[in-house]
């Protein structure tokens, strides 16, 4: 006699009227386990058998039905608008991303040369000293003028260094300028 | 007033009358979204999966074999669709492979007394379920529910026959083990109650 297994219990319940059914029904009957084992099964398949499913409301029913029929129906756009469309929205998005990426790198060697101009010229402009000094002698006298000292003395308009050297203690060193345009004299002693 | 068949209502569907395919949509509009609602579990997803099964319906009129049974063309396309919907979503509400692991927490005694009215047993069967595998669920619900034949359950989820039978025992075996607490306490609910 053949050992009955799972499948045989479902065969069984699903295939009453099969020859193996009937040969499994005889030994079921020799065999209250075995029985029990069918019955366990039978009432579990039973009742998911009773457990009923949830059903559309009627107002989803109408709205299925028109949106269905809208998109299959004969007035609907052929089924493959959907694929062209898509694909179309996929290539064209593609086709742009290709586009922008050219021009970006197209671009960036650009961009590049002018990143490495801007790193050749200076952060500040230094505006070149013509005339840096100017020293001009009169006798014991010399004057020392020029953009030089004007950077030094920038407070000071016009400032000229004059230095004596007629004084045998040692030389005397004196600015000479104006401020305020022209109104007050300005003399140091250095 | 004299019923047209469902061969007649699909051919006229197909020429473009909207009220023939009505007609068709009416008749069979719950036993598909019955077929969805089994594999994907959920009801708005298995209203996702009946429209699209619908569209394909409606869609493919024009090669439906009018000397075949309507109903059983029809939930081949809505078994797929379902299929389709939940691969789409890539939601699984219970691992497959997890599903000794789940018997364990459903076979509780406790937990399983605790839930004796008629509501609870529609969520415990919607959980047990949940504990079959997708091609499981679709196997079970095609042959249980709707007593389709293993030949036609082949078709639809596109393996052999001996598959679809090793997918309804093990779904059965799995019911059975899921349902077994329930059995007893239902059974105790009877005899207290009855």
């Amino acid at each position: 006699m053949k050992k009955i297994t799972d499948e045989d219990f479902v065969a069984l319940y699903y295939e009453a009227d099969s020859p193996r059914a009937a040969e499994l029904r005889e030994q079921l009957q020799a065999s209250p386990q075995l029985q029990a084992q069918y019955q366990a099964l039978s009432e579990a398949l039973d009742q998911m058998r009773e457990a009923g499913a949830p059903a559309l409301a009627p107002h989803e029913k109408v709205e299925q039905f028109e949106a269905a029929w809208a998109k299959a129906g004969p007035n609907a756009a052929p089924w493959y608008y959907g694929l062209l469309h898509s694909a179309w929205k996929t290539s064209s998005v593609f086709v742009i991303g290709m586009i922008c990426g050219i021009v970006v790198t197209m671009n960036a060697p650009a961009q590049q040369d002018h990143k490495s101009e801007s790193r050749q010229q200076p952060v500040l402009e230094v505006q070149p000293v013509n005339n840096p000094l100017v020293i001009e002698q009169f006798d014991a006298f010399q004057t020392v003028r020029g953009e030089a000292l004007d950077m030094v003395y920038s407070n000071i308009e016009d400032p000229v260094l004059v230095i004596d050297s007629s004084d045998p203690k040692g030389e005397k060193k004196v600015i000479h300028g104006t401020s305020e345009n022209g109104a007050i004299q300005v003399v140091l002693n250095l | 007033m004299q019923t047209s068949s469902d061969s007649t209502l699909a051919r006229a569907a197909a020429n473009g009358d909207q009220a023939s395919a009505g007609q068709l949509y009416h008749r069979y509009a719950d036993r598909i979204f019955a077929v969805c609602y089994r594999v994907l579990l959920d009801h708005a997803s298995a209203k996702d999966g009946s429209q699209e099964a619908w569209i394909k319906i409606f869609r493919n009129l024009a090669r439906y074999d009018g000397s075949k049974s309507f109903v059983a063309w029809a939930r081949t396309i809505a078994v797929r669709a379902a299929i389709d919907e939940h691969r789409k979503q890539g939601r699984r509400r219970k691992k497959e492979t997890d599903n000794e692991f789940v018997f364990e927490n459903i076979q509780q005694p406790e937990s399983a007394r605790r839930q004796t009215d008629e509501n609870a047993f529609e969520l415990k069967v919607h959980a047990c379920l949940g504990l079959l595998s997708e091609a499981q669920r679709a196997a079970f619900t095609l042959r249980h529910y709707e007593g389709a034949a293993y030949a036609e359950i082949a078709q639809a989820l596109q393996c052999s026959e001996g598959t679809v039978k090793t997918h309804i025992h093990r779904a059965a075996r799995v019911l059975r083990k899921a349902l077994a607490p329930y059995q007893e306490v239902m059974e105790h609910h009877e005899e207290n109650h009855g």
